[in-house]
């Protein structure tokens, strides 16, 4: 369970990007997190990575307390969570298969289950034909995919993907949101950032809307512009 | 805990050598020149102290002895009555052609051989000798008839054994002395240096005015010892124990002003030397920092993805330590091999121009000069990697 307890968080600068955040997110959950540009959602996503650290309230993931959990115990942390970025982020020097082998071997896994847990993995995101391909030879949402495997390779138990579907032709992505859904399935808890009015509001989960660093709502089954 | 593979780690340094192979190159260069430089300089102190070193024999003391001297009289007397102990105007001249006045003669001779003495254990040997004739002279002049004739001999006689215990005491003072110098703490050795010795020297160096010796009657210099001492701070002490000793030390003369500078020097040599270094290793630590930044750089999306997937610092940083021994390491060979050919060419240069200069051998030193090269690559080496790191260590 994810857990933000008014949370604030204030910038070095004196920006102040969250306020009173109250957010609990039980095991197995599908949100979207969604608002305007400076509405605090990157800032939301990059607590939940303890990339940035909680200004005041509590903020708890699971067994882990982020606000209090030393510097030397946040790797460990985060091989709880995967992470998919709008940008993909992958190794344009390695092959599909190393890209996502590359996450398990960073953790210290055995070759051995290496070699036997990423062609699964390939097969769920549908890519276990293009193993041997670069990056840029693969599209935009194929490339999304391997991303998408590559934060499901260590079995973690939360997904956070931010904007997933922001540099993707607009008919690929339905297929990311698909797949999403699919991990989700599997009882993973998902969270996706995303702006994208269509794809809120067609699958019908739980939508946090953000708004000047508040939660302005929160609702099951609601809609992008819930309160307009 | 699961185990990394070390073959990952050094995988991934000679791949990030690889990929910034412009500037690791430069590094290695770089840091090769700077080991070269600091190589040099530390082998040009190690020879300039040798040098120096050879140089010890001014860790040297000289004392003037003046056995005449005794507590009770002071020097100015003790000179005018040596000059009217060896006045022999006041002798009555005695006939060779008698058996005792030539064997008083003959034992006058011996007694100023003796007093040209150069070495002390031969000396009192041959005092001892000479000591043996006297009763048998004593004798002979006992047997002569004439009264007056007799009374010479016997005034002459005197005189010689005078002459003989003054020598005597001379030999064992000296020699009483040099044992108790011996005892003394940072004493080395000691060789004494007779003042007839002193004399044929002198005697020697200016032949163009024998004039000045030949009218000698009596020798005017002191006998000497040369003392060699350890330590060089501690040559004050030395000095005033030696003054302190026996008055009839006459004179102590060191050099130890000499000897102090030259001290002073080494020592500055040294302290140059160690600033040079130190600023020599900042100056190769900044350039692996350089080095390390770039790759680091060129790599910093792959850091960022390694963090997100919840990679341990060490796992990052690993690979870029391995980078920077690995330039050390190679700096630090290449190096050695500059600094052998380099030593040994100037080696046979110095040699050759200057004969007075003596210069380490490459073999009496090259296991040094490899470890410290390796020893400061390999930590700068590690240094710089660690240092240039640091901010990609904040999580």
């Amino acid at each position: 369970m994810i857990e933000f307890r008014n949370v604030r968080k204030v910038y070095d600068n004196g920006t102040v990007a969250l306020d009173g955040v109250n957010l609990k997110v039980h095991d197995g959950e599908f949100v979207f997190v969604v608002g305007d540009s400076g509405a605090g959602k990157t800032t939301l996503m990059k607590m939940m990575l303890r990339e940035e650290k909680v200004t005041s309230g509590r903020l708890t993931v699971d067994e882990f307390d982020l606000v209090k959990l030393p510097n030397y115990k946040v790797p460990y942390y985060r091989r709880q969570i995967g992470v998919v970025f709008q940008d993909f982020r992958l190794f344009p020097s390695k092959t599909v298969y190393e890209n996502v082998a590359f996450a398990m071997r960073v953790i210290g896994e055995p070759s051995s289950v290496i070699r036997r847990r990423v062609p699964t993995i390939l097969s769920i995101v549908n890519l276990q034909d293009k193993y041997k391909n670069y990056p840029t030879q693969l599209s935009g949402g194929e490339q999304q995919r391997v991303a998408l495997a590559r934060a499901m390779a260590n079995n973690p138990r939360i997904i956070i993907a931010d904007e997933p579907t922001g540099n993707i032709d607009p008919h690929l992505s339905l297929e990311i949101m698909n797949l999403l859904i699919k991990i989700h399935k599997k009882n993973k808890t998902v969270i996706v950032v995303t702006h994208e009015k269509g794809l809120v509001d067609y699958f019908q989960q739980r939508v946090v809307t953000l708004k000047g660093g508040r939660i302005s709502d929160d609702r099951v089954g609601g809609m992008y512009n819930a309160q307009v | 805990m699961r185990r990394y593979s070390i073959f990952y780690f050094i995988g991934q340094s000679i791949k990030g050598l690889w990929h910034n192979g412009v500037m690791s190159l430069a590094s290695i260069m770089v840091l090769m020149s700077c080991l070269v430089v600091m190589g040099s300089f530390g082998l040009l102190v190690l020879n300039l102290n040798l040098n120096l070193n050879n140089l010890d024999v001014l860790n040297e003391i000289a004392v003037f002895v003046d056995t005449t001297i005794s507590d009770e009289s002071d020097e100015i007397d003790s000179e005018t009555q040596d000059n009217a102990d060896l006045g022999l105007e006041e002798l009555p001249v005695l006939d060779a052609a008698n058996a005792s006045a030539s064997a008083v003669l003959d034992i006058e001779q011996q007694v100023i051989l003796l007093e040209n003495f150069t070495d002390i254990t031969q000396a009192q040997r041959t005092a001892a000798v000479i000591r043996e004739q006297l009763p048998g002279i004593q004798a002979s002049i006992d047997s002569v008839t004439e009264p007056e004739e007799r009374a010479n001999q016997q005034l002459y006689f005197n005189h010689v054994i005078t002459a003989l215990d003054k020598v005597t005491h001379r030999i064992n003072s000296i020699s009483a002395l040099e044992m108790e110098i011996n005892t003394l703490p940072n004493v080395v050795s000691t060789v004494f240096n007779s003042k007839a010795a002193a004399l044929e020297t002198m005697r020697a160096k200016y032949t163009d005015y024998p004039s000045l010796f030949n009218n000698l009657r009596v020798n005017p210099l002191k006998d000497q010892f040369i003392i060699t001492y350890n330590d060089n701070s501690k040559v004050n002490t030395l000095k005033y124990q030696l003054e302190t000793m026996n008055p009839m030390m006459y004179r102590v003369n060191c050099y130890s002003d000499a000897a102090r500078d030259i001290d002073n020097i080494k020592q500055g040599v040294i302290l140059i030397f160690t600033w040079f270094l130190v600023i020599l290793f900042v100056v190769s630590v900044a350039i692996i920092i350089n080095t390390i930044k770039l790759a680091v750089f060129a790599r910093r999306q792959e850091i960022s993805i390694m963090r997100y997937v919840g990679a341990t610092n060490w796992f990052i940083i690993l690979p870029f330590v391995f980078e920077g021994i690995i330039i050390g390491l190679m700096a630090s060979i290449m190096a050695y091999f500059f600094q052998f050919y380099m030593y040994v060419y100037v080696q046979g240069m110095m040699l050759e121009t200057f004969q007075m200069i003596s210069v380490i051998m490459w073999n009496e030193i090259n296991l040094r000069v490899l470890i410290g090269f390796i020893a400061v690559g390999v930590t700068t080496g590690i240094i710089g990697s660690s240092v240039s790191l640091r901010k990609y260590l904040s999580v």
